[in-house]
């Protein structure tokens, strides 16, 4: 048994020694990153002022020549929510959209829900291809008052890439909007997201700020007051989107190396998805996927572009209240960006794709894909090295509070932000909560998701197929809507459950 | 571990830390209360000023008290009314506008808006042209120009904005240069059309529609369509048929379809021919639609393959065909995208309101 221990010290001590310097540079790195996207997320804010960003969307919404939007979501048996979700879309504040729901083979009865409140009408159907789809509409309606532009496209169930690439297909707008049936937008979401597609022409695509609702008060498919999760689990989701979303994504914007737009809520110019031939139904991190194809074909062609980024809070989602369904989505997460960068790993440090194959997408390799596995490798070293008296204690605690620090200067960076830009947080204690919630997600959640995350990278190297299941919802006011096997979970932050404390 | 990781680094990462979550913590406490006293402070200031402030902005004042009240607050409230007035004159034109400018140029505004255009930040650059832009005097024309080349984005496209306001035919005709792909940062159309956005910009737009950049010339046609000042349809159908650019051809067809007459029909005929480019095509149907008053001019195109061409050719031939009381047929041979679109100007042929606009009359 002695011998044992023995040969287990020695292993152990010859790993740390190994390893102990390239994980605290990895670690200092990661956090340099981190503070250089503040850096970046709070130059591009100033950029814009508040004042100059409204005065835009007032003059979007009286011009003549705004670029008009097609809103498209995928439904699955959304029978629940979907009409309240139809009519807060179609009154969006926004001189041209239309918005069109293509119902993914239902069983229940949303489509005469649907039918029932906007009195639709059957028309012709016609089946354009712009995009090569694998389950085509089999039939088109419309509201009988033209006034609604609200399509709805039926067809046999073909998964949610394939349902909004029909989407796109019926789209008649220059811009096209992909957003989740149950997901909440403001009212200004529409012009938001168009302003940048005005302002600078290089635009192809813009990604906004998704954040959670549980816990807000939702009013007619409105979200009338922003408070925290009543639950930790949600609570702490939500602090991950606020950093994610505030400072990862506004940072990588700036430097036009946005590799993720949230499948949940991002805007595409029409004759770029047509160009790029869609969404891959068969990617499982499509909108992931989709962003890096369309980086692809402008840097291929040279062309100049820009893949935007809009901080405002647009888009409310309900996170996962549930461990089971926190997994599930983690898993799903980890899988799609492993089996993405993999697809598309010729870009990665090729110089025909400039700071995204040097920057971003090695970032995405070393401090998203590989980030739960040294982090549970550096959790399982030092657990041992503490057992078996090969750490100094005192250091371990002080690095231990350094790393909790550092995630708490992030997520801190992320409130200042808000409380600087858009004033979200009404109540001085839900700002408590916020930061209360970063540092309780340090002891379980973290280590937690880092064993979800590395399930679905290890599922997807043995082959395992992806299981959608069911996720059940509180819903939005009480309901209880549930979520397709086919749907999108809640769209992924980067550095979901890894970031500050690399 | 306590051999290879040296102390002092880990230590000072500590202290830094501390420091600077404790520096974030103040920060996120000073902002809150900062914007709760601001806004405490607004309120009191404001609140015995909002029925001169109201009556002024009704153009209610008609002896002037109000506003001489107003001009009167003391100095120490003057950066919370402007504040206030500001947010006004956002939305207001004419003789009300009018009145809380002077109230504005009364306190000094003009000359610290003017310098404040010279900021080196940026973000006040652009605020402060934006609020020169809210004075309406196109005296200030000079202040906004060179900030149409300003090296911030947005302080370009503040500036247009206020170009807008200012209605200066100079500073229309300086919108459209900077629209020119060889100037520096060049301006987006759609932004340049808030520059151009009154009667004034007609003689520059019109100018501009021979420009030698491509994209001045796109800026220049789609301004006619917008606003359709028709004394520009000659220059318009003169530079159709010598426009190289397909995209630019585009809008000059769009534009002649707003300003054009019958007599352009043959040459749209000839733009919607399927030797043109698509976009070029779909905008010649539909400006077809606009000059031209037989339907039977799309019988050629609802058959066209292109399904986009087809339902821009359904579209035309159900508005022509949509007359009260007649519902539009579909033509032999039609294709299928143009039978769907059809369909959808069936449901929009004013049958059901018929009642409303006829029956009930």
């Amino acid at each position: 048994m002695t011998d044992v221990l023995e040969i287990l010290r020695t292993g152990v001590a010859s790993l740390l020694h190994w390893l102990a310097w390239p994980l605290l540079v990895y670690f200092l790195v990661g956090n340099v990153i981190q503070l250089l996207l503040i850096g970046l997320a709070t130059a591009d804010s100033m950029d814009r002022p508040a004042r100059q960003r409204r005065e835009g969307q007032v003059r979007l919404l009286a011009s003549r020549s705004v670029p008009g939007i097609s809103v498209i979501a995928s439904m699955f048996n959304e029978e629940v929510g979907i009409v309240e979700v139809a009519s807060s879309m179609l009154a969006l504040n926004h001189p041209l959209h239309e918005v069109i729901l293509v119902d993914d083979g239902s069983k229940d009865a949303t489509f005469t829900v649907l039918a029932q409140a906007f009195d639709l009408v059957e028309i012709p159907n016609v089946s354009i291809e712009d995009i090569s789809v694998r389950e085509p509409p089999i039939s088109t309606f419309v509201a009988r008052d033209t006034a609604v532009r609200l399509t709805v496209l039926r067809k046999k169930n073909s998964g949610r890439a394939d349902s909004l690439n029909v989407g796109v297909n019926a789209a008649r707008e220059d811009l096209v909007l992909f957003v989740d049936a149950d997901s909440l937008l403001d009212p200004r979401a529409l012009l938001s997201v168009a302003q940048p597609f005005a302002d600078d022409e290089r635009t192809v695509a813009v990604g906004g700020v998704i954040r959670a609702v549980n816990g807000c008060a939702v009013m007619h498919g409105r979200v009338v007051s922003v408070r925290p999760a009543r639950t930790w689990l949600p609570r702490i989701q939500g602090v991950e989107y606020l950093r994610a979303f505030n400072l990862g994504r506004a940072g990588w914007a700036r430097m036009n190396s946005l590799l993720l737009i949230s499948g949940a809520f991002g805007t595409f110019r029409r004759d770029v998805l047509l160009e790029v031939g869609g969404l891959d139904p068969s990617s499982i991190g499509e909108d992931f996927e989709l962003v890096l194809r369309i980086h692809k074909r402008m840097r291929r062609l040279r062309r100049p572009y820009r893949v935007r980024f809009v901080t405002e809070p647009i888009c409310w989602t309900e996170v996962p209240s549930t461990l089971r369904v926190l997994s599930r989505q983690r898993s799903r997460w980890h899988r799609g960006l492993w089996e993405t960068l993999w697809q598309h790993k010729d870009m990665l440090f090729n110089p025909r794709y400039g700071r995204l194959g040097f920057l971003a997408l090695p970032h995405y390799w070393l401090f998203e894909l590989f980030a739960p596995l040294f982090e549970a490798g550096g959790l399982v070293l030092l657990v041992l090295g503490l057992l078996l008296g090969l750490v100094n204690t005192d250091l371990l605690i002080a690095f231990a509070v350094v790393s909790y620090l550092l995630s708490a200067v992030v997520t801190l960076f992320a409130v200042l932000g808000e409380e600087l830009i858009t004033h979200r947080n009404e109540r001085a204690r839900d700002v408590a909560s916020t930061i209360l919630a970063s540092v309780v997600e340090q002891f379980g959640y973290r280590q937690i998701t880092v064993w979800f995350r590395l399930r679905g990278w290890w599922a997807s190297l043995r082959g395992t197929e992806q299981v959608w299941g069911v996720m059940s919802r509180t819903g939005f006011g009480g309901q209880l809507p549930s979520v397709p096997p086919n749907k999108a979970l809640p769209p992924p932050p980067e550095n979901a459950a890894g970031e500050g404390s690399r | 571990m306590d051999v290879v990781l040296p102390h002092v680094l880990v230590q000072g990462l500590l202290w830094v830390s501390l420091a600077t979550v404790a520096a974030l913590l103040l920060t996120i406490a000073v902002v809150r209360t900062t914007r709760t006293l601001t806004a405490a402070m607004s309120a009191r200031v404001l609140a015995p000023l909002a029925d001169d402030l109201l009556a002024v902005s009704t153009g209610e004042d008609p002896t002037g008290e109000a506003a001489a009240r107003l001009i009167d607050v003391p100095r120490r409230h003057r950066a919370t009314v402007e504040r206030a007035i500001v947010a006004r004159l956002e939305f207001l034109r004419g003789t009300t506008a009018r009145a809380l400018t002077d109230i504005l140029e009364a306190w000094g505004v003009r000359s610290r808006w003017a310098e404040r255009c010279r900021s080196p930040w940026a973000q006040r650059r652009a605020v402060a042209v934006s609020d020169v832009g809210l004075l309406h005097d196109e005296a200030l024309i000079d202040v906004v120009i060179p900030l149409l080349r300003d090296r911030s984005r947005t302080v370009r496209n503040s500036a247009v904005r206020a170009i807008g306001r200012l209605q200066s035919a100079r500073g229309a005709a300086m919108v459209l240069d900077a629209c020119a792909t060889d100037s520096r940062s060049h301006l987006p159309l759609w932004v340049a059309m808030e520059g151009l956005a009154f009667p004034g910009a007609e003689a520059a737009v019109a100018e501009a529609i021979a420009h030698p950049c491509s994209r001045v010339r796109t800026a220049a046609a789609h301004a006619v369509t917008l606003w359709g000042w028709t004394s520009t349809a000659t220059p318009i159908r003169h530079a159709l048929t010598l426009e190289p650019e397909a995209d630019t051809r585009v809008h000059q067809v769009r534009a002649l379809g707003v300003v054009g007459s019958g007599t352009d029909i043959d040459l749209l005929m000839e733009m919607s021919s399927p030797q043109s480019p698509r976009g070029v095509r779909v905008a010649a149907i539909g400006a077809l639609a606009e000059v031209c008053d037989d339907s039977e001019t799309f019988s050629t195109q609802l058959t066209d393959n292109d399904a986009i061409v087809s339902r821009a050719a359904a579209r035309a031939y159900g508005r022509h065909r949509s007359t009260p009381g007649v519902q539009p047929t579909v033509p032999a041979g039609a294709s299928m995208a143009a039978i769907q679109e059809l369909a959808l100007s069936r449901l929009r042929a004013p049958a059901v309101r018929l009642p409303l606009t006829e029956g009930g009359r």
